[in-house]
């Protein structure tokens, strides 16, 4: 296989997984924020 | 007692649906034949899966076919493949093909390339050996 | 009633999270390429710690939830819960690379040997486990059932790790823990592990912040349930979230 090739497929799964991991810590700030609001900024 | 059904139950189902899959995984579980467990069997069209190693100086590429011998310890088949091998195809690699036994050859269409356990920097430091006998 | 000691806008596990994503970054794209999967091989270094991360947060699941039907503390449901959704999370990541690997190296995105089956099954399996969660919104109820679930499907991870070995696949069996010893380049070891490490302290940081995200979900449901009291009035304004703030 050509090495430009074999480096597309690589930076495909590194962009899956960088991405996927960016997506989950942000969701997890964003239900952390959410969660705060609805306890009425008591926290 | 009756507060635990409600935990026992969905506990219960899990159970049952894992050993259910497990029954029904027992006929995927060997995923490929070996050249010796093929040559073993009738010829037939039923569908089947051989695995191995390419015989390193036995391939002979053709218009859309490739010809090759595949191996496991002493046993090796003659293989024809009609379509574009994977292109990670070469002599000595593992693959798993997909096709029909006629009793001298494995008539397949389908390639997969099996990587093995081993991860080398240098081509040199390959161990040409097939891995599968030593172990059994 | 929930209390609030950690600080849940503490930065630091962000950064931490950042950090061990940038080692492994950096360690995987330095190593040399296999002699045959040339390039292909550094998607391994994403694949193989997410897997592992599968197995550390099922197994903590499993621990917490046994914790949790023994002590019948929230604190430990909370502890299962956020390791479950971490575990399903990388669970889902080692087969979306599994399949990228598989596409450019087998030459199919998937195939139903006996590791992707079972990978699978696990996967659903812990997505149930969230889904049970959601049925009811009493603690305790969510906690003791969640928890039995918590415990048992933790049989699925040494069901997942061997079936490499104990049938036949496509898939390979490990190379670095096996009874001759690593099958790998000392350079791809050393790799792998640095990948593995770090990944283990990346899921720690998710941990803390997973945990904090459950407690205050906690404290809204409880505040939620003593408000829909018709007499409740102003006497249960505010819920004593005391100590943190």
């Amino acid at each position: 296989m050509d090495i430009a090739v074999q480096w597309n497929w690589v930076m495909f799964g590194y962009g899956v997984a960088y991405g996927a991991l960016v997506l989950f810590a942000t969701s997890i700030a964003v239900r952390i924020t959410r969660a705060q609001k609805r306890l009425g900024g008591t926290v | 007692m009756r507060k635990y059904a409600r935990f026992i139950v969905p506990a219960g189902v899990i159970v049952i649906a894992l050993g259910f899959l497990m029954v029904n995984l027992s006929s995927t579980l060997v995923y490929f034949n070996t050249p010796a467990e093929l040559q073993a069997r009738d010829a037939s069209d039923a569908r089947l899966r051989l695995g191995g190693r390419v015989v390193p100086g036995s391939v002979v590429e053709a218009d859309t076919t490739v010809v090759f011998q595949v191996e496991d310890c002493d046993t090796s088949v003659q293989v024809i493949h009609t379509g574009v091998p994977p292109q990670l195809f070469q002599e000595g690699i593992g693959v798993v093909v997909e096709g029909a036994w006629t009793g001298e050859a494995f008539e397949s269409d389908t390639m997969l390339v099996k990587h093995d356990e081993e991860y080398r920097v240098d081509d040199e430091d390959y161990d040409k050996v097939d891995h599968t006998c030593s172990e059994s | 009633m929930t209390t609030l000691e950690r600080n849940p806008s503490s930065v630091w596990p962000w950064i931490v999270m950042a950090v061990a994503g940038l080692v492994t970054f950096v360690a995987a794209m330095s190593v040399s390429p296999d002699a045959v999967q040339g390039q292909l091989s550094r998607i391994m270094y994403v694949h193989v710690p997410s897997a592992w991360l599968a197995y550390l947060s099922f197994g903590v699941t499993m621990f917490a939830s046994a914790m949790y039907l023994w002590k019948r503390d929230l604190a430990w449901d909370r502890r299962a819960h956020s390791s479950a959704e971490i575990g399903v999370f990388f669970t889902g990541l080692a087969i979306s690379l599994g399949m990228i690997w598989g596409k450019s190296t087998w030459g199919v995105w998937w195939t139903w040997d006996a590791r992707l089956t079972l990978t699978a099954i696990m996967f659903f399996v812990y997505l149930g486990y969230l889904a049970l969660r959601r049925t009811t919104d009493d603690l305790d109820a969510r906690a003791k059932r969640a928890a039995v679930m918590g415990v048992l499907a933790v049989i699925q991870v040494p069901l997942v790790h061997f079936s490499v070995i104990w049938w036949q696949t496509l898939h390979q069996p490990p190379s670095i823990i096996k009874p001759e010893g690593p099958d790998m380049d000392p350079s791809m070891v050393v790799t792998l592990l640095i990948s593995v490490l770090s990944f283990t302290v990346m899921y720690a940081a998710m941990m803390y912040k997973r945990i904090d995200l459950a407690r205050i979900e906690d404290a809204v449901l409880i505040a939620e349930q003593t408000n829909t009291g018709p007499a409740a009035g102003e006497a249960v304004v505010a819920p004593d979230l005391s100590g943190g703030s």
